[in-house]
């Protein structure tokens, strides 16, 4: 029996993502934590993040530690340690040095056996390199259940392809999670990498888009309910993901999720509000931009009109906002967040007496990112609120009068929008007398004598 | 009163985007994802992809 151990012992000691099997059965743990630690080092050079797991998972004594002789908590300690190694390592899984390094926590503490999960999901950005299919091919036969489908691939050390890892993300719920977590943790951790962050948004948004199709159904009460489970397992993650303001990158990936989900989903318009509020809480300037792609998008998706006040608070925040739409507005449809913008502009002036508002509205008016009904709607509920405006938020007449100024300014453009301005005043049912007395203008050009 | 709904984007005339599956992965197989276009990059193909501007105009 002790012969058979040994030779176990001896088969286990030979898995090595470095060496031939039969070399690594040679080596001894002092050999081996020379290599090892050279690697380690080097990492520690290259970002000094690296440098306290010197005292831990790489110290002298590390030499010595043996998994089976460690308590319960002394190996859960160990397997934080190696999460946190793993995520940070996760950036340069592609270098010698990292390798060497997990070569350590695999011949040492059988990462590789004892976190199975976690070692294949920090490798998982880099499934087409050859290293991946080397740590496939030294892994326990019984894979974790979550990477079960991996089987395959063990069998013929081959690399998955991205179309299996997507197919697993549409059709397993755990698989989606699991990198999703591992994702979110290694941005809160301030240990994300371009990798990971496109990794795990092509997944995402290809599996969000996949799960869609496969939910389709001609039964409305059927999809409504495939809807809102679909929103109950990824939500969260986006919620997440939509606020971490530290991490842009992510961000961006999450708008490039929710694009998919709200140009092919049927979500309703309290998940598409709760999702513009969520994006512009979280945005920072590296992720305006997109952001504003994004929200235009929901906005496009959303039936109700106007922003709300959270949104528009976050909009009158942007500097410069009006050039970013407009500049934004050639190449994408912002008409529909435009449109909310102004209404909800024009509501604050009238209701809290808010001017700031009035120069957005008319840039965006003459900027080309709305159509003739959006222009014409908006141009309206000016002349409305220009007549609805009371002397309770107008004291000095000053609201009033910048009201009166922009109205002037837009019916006198010499563009082509004067056409929709002139139109939307003989449509209006507004008394324009009445108005043309209060603001102390004109707004419908009479037939002026000849000077 | 003005009809504040009247901005010709109703709910009615907007329907879910139809891109077929293939489109969105032949985007993300163009490299492995340590060697991608940066995110934001992948943002705007992505949204190209899927807004009804383009959609439009493919038709």
């Amino acid at each position: 029996k002790s012969s058979l151990d040994v030779r176990a012992q001896k088969a286990a000691h030979s898995k090595s993502l470095i060496f031939e099997p039969r070399i690594a059965a040679s080596q001894n743990f002092q050999t081996l934590y020379g290599i090892c630690h050279a690697g380690f080092e080097e990492l520690c050079q290259l970002d000094s993040r690296f440098i306290p797991f010197g005292k831990t998972l790489f110290s002298e004594q590390s030499q010595y530690e043996d998994r089976s002789q460690m308590t319960e908590a002394e190996n859960a300690e160990l397997d934080k340690k190696t999460d946190a190694f793993l995520r940070l390592a996760g950036g340069r899984l592609r270098l010698m040095p990292t390798i060497k390094a997990i070569e350590w926590l695999i011949r040492r503490f059988r990462i590789h056996e004892h976190n199975t999960t976690m070692l294949l999901t920090s490798f998982s950005p880099y499934h087409t390199i050859t290293a991946f299919v080397t740590l496939l091919s030294i892994l326990p036969a019984d894979l974790p259940h979550v990477y079960r489908f991996l089987d395959p691939y063990v069998k013929s050390l081959t690399h998955p392809p991205r179309s299996i890892l997507v197919h697993q993300a549409t059709h397993n719920p755990d698989f989606l999670a699991t990198i999703s977590a591992f994702t979110l943790d290694t941005c809160r951790a301030q240990q994300q990498y371009p990798a990971l962050i496109s990794f795990w948004g092509g997944i995402m948004a290809e599996s969000v888009n996949g799960m869609l199709d496969r939910m389709r159904s001609g039964r409305r009460s059927i999809q409504k309910s495939n809807d809102q489970n679909l929103l109950h397992q990824i939500g969260p993650t986006i919620s997440d993901a939509l606020i971490m303001s530290k991490a842009p990158g992510l961000q961006v990936a999450c708008y490039m999720v929710v694009a998919v989900f709200v140009a092919k989903g049927d979500l309703d318009d309290a998940a598409i509000s709760a999702l513009m509020e969520q994006l512009v809480s979280g945005w920072t300037a590296e992720s305006l931009r997109p952001g504003l792609v994004c929200l235009s998008m929901l906005a496009h998706y959303r039936s109700a009109k106007q922003m709300s006040g959270r949104v528009t608070k976050a909009l009158l925040k942007v500097q410069n906002l009006p050039a970013l739409l407009s500049e934004i507005g050639k190449e994408h449809d912002i008409g529909k967040l435009t449109n909310g913008l102004c209404l909800a502009l024009i509501d604050r002036v009238y209701k809290k007496g808010d001017t700031k508002g009035l120069a957005i509205i008319e840039f965006l008016l003459l900027a080309s990112v709305l159509n003739e009904q959006q222009t014409a709607a908006v141009f309206k509920s000016l002349l409305l609120a220009a007549y609805k405006v009371d002397d309770q938020v107008n004291e000095q007449g000053q609201l009033r009068k910048d009201l009166a100024s922009t109205i002037i300014r837009l019916s006198q453009v010499e563009t082509t929008v004067r056409g929709i301005f002139m139109q939307a005043i003989d449509d209006t049912d507004v008394d324009l007398d009445a108005l043309e007395m209060r603001l102390d203008i004109q707004l419908r050009s009479r037939a002026l004598p000849e000077p | 009163d003005v009809d504040m709904a009247d901005d010709g984007t109703g709910g009615d005339d907007v329907y879910p985007a139809v891109v077929a599956p293939q489109r969105l992965a032949e985007l993300f197989d163009t490299a492995p994802s340590f060697a991608m276009p940066p995110i934001e990059d992948m943002f705007y193909q992505v949204t190209k992809l899927f807004s009804t501007k383009v959609a439009v105009a493919a038709a």
